[in-house]
């Protein structure tokens, strides 16, 4: 009993090391990645570089290296400061043989960023559907919860927990009407009061149709948006934009991210190559002239740019310099084999996962084996025979200086205690 | 010599600190219970019916839309006599009127006349760090950007730069500098600002000096220009708030020593004394809404609000006068006063900060403490002890109450009858 | 006489003191840890502004610090004089029995505020090297009333332990937790500044408050 406790606590020993031992090396070693952001000029028709270093001060250059004041860059992107540049009576009337209308920009830009983070997560199936046309130029949220889940539509009244009968029949008549099949399987929207209009949600069905579910005068309107899509729906992110020209993006089961465009829920596949949702960020922009593709990876940045015809203008990508010295990496495979993360980056789920070293299976092994050396030294200090607790030298081996540190935690009390228990 | 003392000392604290303890329990509790949220409304002008309109919960918690008369209203209607500020939803409809008041209106001139700002009696107390950004006033660009220095106030100004993270001996030798310049006598007697970055221009700090005058420090340029507002009440200046806004019509306001509330024009730092009746800065809180037609101030305590319209050069027009629903019902308020001779404060009234204050409920209370006497007594002849209180169980019981008599009964061992124990 | 007391307190505190200490240089650790990384990431202004402005606590590890310190001490102290009445012996041996009262409680408080004094010290040492004094100020006064809240819970943990009955047992605890709430209320960076005083008063006056309860504990089967 004495030895299963102690190999219990060993373990818990380990878990506790292996989370937070790396964290806390790599809070220290981590060295700093200056801010850098590339964009595209279509007045000087190439690439800008926006960095900021440890300081906070700003520096902006071309693609050739040389050095530009803010004013400059500004200039070169009117698009963005068209703030400063109308300010400045600066504001060209065409960019690209396109007119610009200072006022009305607003409509012709639009960004959507995607993290790997919104691509799925736990989530409670219940949706607000904000009422699209209330007739009041502002948006509220609905006193209602709605539920997709069961054999038809619900809506849960907020005030009393329940549901709203007529309502709710309503909305499920409208959605077989629409060769809608329950249960949905997952539903995406948009639910905050703080944009222009309303969209409703985008609904997945049981065999795998998209459904765009909209809330107009408190009756469904619905519309079949995809039908035998056979990669399948992962995620929608819809976003809604006084320009109206997507719906969102809409990323397939395959890993493949798409358009879908305004009026139609035409797709239109991203001309990236390389992109994973699943780990990297996208961020699109679109202004009168082109689109702009910028995919973030942890030591690369690569910056599409297309027409509005979807025909690829220039790419660009650019390597980061590592956050993590070479050196630093190494001393960390030899010390830690493992480390175990809480959660995964850049998701929402919460779970404990081990993450095995391999970048350096040489040094790691030198770990281990030094570990081995480590728990000898130390039997021999306190003259504990080498034969006592023979898993202890697995333990070492196996979780290296992480299950050394767990046995001198744990104590030497049974080691010593078995060889006279033998004896009497 | 002393033992009697000690122990006599120790009774008297763990007696008094009982009461304490229970006049923040017990109320506390008690508010809980009974204590009703007095709902407030929001309190629009109408320029149609020339009146203050109000949207809010009935004390029965009913939404509504009510005039000063007690009229209802439905919302549409409510929001088209309310034009200027529910313009989106009326330019929507196209019922917008084409003129109101002789003054025609357009969306544009709709939105660059409103400013709305807040005045809390707690703003004027200090709290938290006092360490403050000197922004940029005249930057070229339209966003406001954090200096490398921020500065705190010891009687002189002073600078400390973030990139070394040392004092910047410079910039503070140039604010002096130009502090002197500008005939200000030292010690700064009190700062103002507003330390954001957002906001849509910068008008920088006012300062005290010594001799109670007002100046005004900005940074233009990355020079520090220091201006006298040659502003001097007699009664003093008790506290300035800069709210900055695209109208730039003000500075912001000034309250003076008595109790006068100001609007700091931007023209030749004028000011303009708003005729608020019964207003106390120390107690209420203050609306401000600037409109194209007037302006429009709402302030009051928890017992009543005040509101007054005036025109668009100060001057009042209408004003309106309500009481609002007590906390408490009139028998709850009577029962807390017996119950509670006193409360102890211990959160401030008007800010976060912690509080130590005694609370006497009034005359009422004495009631509850002649009730306390008379069951001490009844308690004391039961158990067979004399009954005139010592000096320690009369103070508790005169001080203290139901409080005190809670305290004995467990001090004493009254639960269990015991005898003869001693009195101090 | 006095020493011999003060002296067996040391024995039974040096290992509180050790131990607390050691927690608190813990936390320090890992303050100074974060904040390492922080600064190291980013200028500095942003911080700084962001902390006046967002009221962030990078110390919040401390605020029950107080409250440990003031827990340990009276558990160390008390505990084992109490279940097999050692502190009877001590009330009859030939001294002042309030007297030596005094001396332990004085050797309780003493050690809270050696604890405390340090770790705020340290502390600000730590927030002067990264911020301007006025952050500095604002740390000290936020921190102050956590560490304060180590005398009520001391004295009437004290007093919870030493006395005999044990519905006033349970009083005490309930009045110790209390208070000691009271100075932990959440309010933002120097909210206790206009009523430090006033506190301190507070939980001065309340290590008086185990004597009654120690003479009970004398009187209890005499």
């Amino acid at each position: 009993m004495t030895t299963l406790s102690r190999y219990a606590a060993m373990a818990f020993a380990i878990v506790v090391l292996a989370t937070f031992l790396p964290r806390f090396f790599w809070q220290a070693m981590d060295g700093q990645q200056e801010r850098v952001q590339m964009v595209y000029s279509s007045v000087a028709q190439s690439f800008l570089f926006w960095t900021q270093d440890r300081y906070g001060r700003d520096s902006y250059h071309f693609e050739t290296g040389e050095e530009m004041d803010r004013r400059a860059y500004a200039l070169l992107l009117p698009f963005r400061f068209a703030r400063d540049l109308v300010r400045w009576g600066e504001m060209p009337e065409q960019v690209g043989g396109v007119d610009v209308n200072p006022e009305t920009l607003y409509r012709e830009v639009q960004e959507i960023r995607m993290r790997p983070r919104s691509l799925g997560g736990p989530e409670i199936p219940l949706y607000h559907l904000l009422e699209a046309a209330s007739g009041f130029a502002d948006l509220e949220m609905p006193k209602e919860v709605l539920r997709l889940s069961g054999k038809e539509a619900v809506f849960i009244r907020l005030r009393d927990g329940r549901p709203d009968m007529e309502k709710s029949q309503s909305f499920t008549e409208a959605l077989e009407r629409a060769d809608f099949h329950f249960p949905a399987k997952k539903a995406w929207g948009n639910p905050t009061t703080r944009k222009p209009f309303d969209w409703g949600l985008f609904v997945l069905d049981a065999r795998g149709d998209l459904f765009h579910l909209m809330q107009v005068q408190g009756r469904a309107v619905v519309r079949a948006a995809l039908k035998d899509f056979s990669p399948g729906v992962r995620h929608v992110h819809v976003e809604e934009h006084r320009g109206r020209h997507v719906f969102g993006m809409l990323v397939d089961e395959r890993g493949g991210v798409y358009r879908m465009n305004f009026p139609d829920y035409a797709l239109k596949p991203l001309p990236l190559k390389g992109y994973d949702p699943s780990t990297m960020r996208l961020v699109w922009r679109r202004d009168p002239l082109v689109h702009q593709y910028t995919v973030m990876e942890d030591n690369a940045l690569t910056l599409t740019v297309t027409d509005h015809g979807d025909n690829m203008l220039k790419e660009k990508r650019m390597e980061l310099d590592p956050v993590r010295s070479e050196s630093a990496r190494k001393m960390a495979s030899f010390l830690f084999p493992f480390r175990i993360f809480q959660s995964f980056p850049d998701s929402g789920f919460l779970t404990l996962r081990a993450d095995v070293s391999r970048d350096f299976p040489l040094v790691t092994g030198l770990g281990l084996f030094s570990a081995l050396f480590g728990l000898f030294l130390w039997r021999r200090f306190l003259g504990i025979s080498w034969k006592a607790s023979p898993l202890d030298w697995l333990v070492a081996g196996g979780c290296g200086f992480f299950g050394l540190l767990a046995i001198i935690w744990a104590g030497h009390v049974p080691a010593r205690r078995l060889p006279e228990r033998g004896k009497a | 010599m002393g033992e009697r003392i000690w122990i006599s000392i120790s009774r008297w604290v763990l007696c008094l600190v009982g009461v304490l303890v229970l006049a923040v329990v017990l109320p506390r509790m008690f508010d809980m219970a009974f204590k009703k949220s007095s709902p407030s409304s929001f309190v629009l002008y109408s320029p149609v019916t020339e009146g203050f309109l109000f949207s809010g919960n009935s004390p029965e918690g009913e939404f509504r839309y009510r005039d000063e008369a007690g009229n209802l209203y439905d919302r549409k209607t409510y929001m088209s006599l309310t034009p200027l500020f529910w313009y989106r939803d009326l330019f929507a409809w196209k019922i917008m009127p084409e003129t109101l008041g002789g003054v025609p209106i357009t969306r544009e001139a709709v939105e660059a006349g409103a400013q709305f700002f807040r005045y809390r009696p707690g703003d004027m107390q200090r709290e938290g760090i006092a360490l403050w950004p000197l922004l940029e006033s005249a930057s070229e660009f339209s966003d406001l950007r954090l200096p490398e220095t921020l500065f705190w106030n010891k009687g002189r100004l002073i600078f400390e730069n973030g990139l070394t993270r040392r004092r910047d001996a410079t910039f503070t030798e140039a604010v002096e500098t130009s502090l002197s310049d500008a005939g200000f006598v030292f010690p700064v007697a009190a700062v103002w600002g507003n330390p954001t970055t957002k906001k849509p221009h910068d008008d920088g700090w006012f300062l005290l000096d010594a001799e109670g005058r007002l100046f005004h420090l900005k940074q233009e340029k990355g020079l520090p220009i220091c201006r006298n507002t040659g502003l001097a009440p007699p009664s003093g200046i008790r506290h300035v708030a800069v709210t900055e806004d695209a109208r730039k019509e003000f500075f912001g306001y000034l309250i003076t020593g008595d109790g006068g509330f100001h609007v700091l024009m931007q023209e030749n730092y004028a000011l303009v004394r708003l005729d608020l009746e019964d207003f106390d800065p120390d107690t209420m809180g203050l609306l401000f809404m600037a409109d194209l037609l007037g302006r429009t101030l709402v302030y009051g305590d928890g017992e009543g609000f005040y509101a007054l319209r005036l025109d668009r050069e100060y001057r009042p027009l209408h004003r309106y006068t309500e009481a609002r629903f007590p906390a408490f019902s009139q028998g709850t308020a009577v029962a807390r006063a017996i119950l509670f001779p006193f409360t102890l404060k211990t959160r401030a009234s008007y800010t976060k900060a912690a509080d130590f204050a005694l609370v006497p409920s009034g005359l009422l209370s004495l009631v509850g403490i002649l009730f306390a006497f008379l069951s001490f007594v009844l308690i004391r002849k039961k158990m067979e002890k004399p009954l005139c209180p010592g000096i320690r169980e009369g103070v508790v019981l005169l001080l203290g109450g139901l409080y005190g008599l809670l305290v004995l009964c467990v001090e004493d061992g009254w639960f269990r009858g015991e005898k003869g124990q001693s009195r101090s | 006489m006095i020493q011999a007391l003060i002296f067996k307190e040391w024995l039974k505190l040096r290992w509180a003191l050790c131990g607390l200490l050691l927690v608190g240089l813990g936390i320090l650790g890992f303050m100074a840890q974060s904040l390492m990384a922080d600064f190291a990431s980013g200028p500095a202004v942003p911080i700084w502004q962001n902390l006046v402005e967002r009221q962030v606590m990078f110390f919040s590890g401390f605020k029950s610090f107080g409250i440990l310190t003031g827990l340990v001490t009276a558990l160390v102290q008390w505990l084992p004089d109490t279940p097999n009445r050692g502190l009877r012996l001590q009330f009859h041996l030939p001294f002042p029995q309030m007297q030596g009262m005094a001396v332990m409680v004085g050797c309780g408080a003493g050690l809270i505020f050696v604890v405390s004094l340090s770790m705020l010290g340290l502390l600000l040492l730590l927030t002067r090297y990264y911020f301007p004094p006025p952050v500095v100020e604002a740390v000290g006064i936020t921190m102050l009333p956590w560490l304060m809240a180590g005398l009520p819970v001391y004295a009437m943990s004290s007093a919870a332990l030493v006395e005999p009955h044990p519905l006033r047992k349970i009083c005490y605890a309930v009045i110790g937790w209390q208070v000691a709430a009271l100075y932990l209320e959440g309010c933002g960076y120097a909210g206790f500044k206009e009523v430090l005083f006033s506190y301190l008063l507070l939980g001065l006056g309340l290590l008086f408050a185990p004597f009654l309860p120690g003479k009970r504990f004398k009187g209890e089967g005499l």
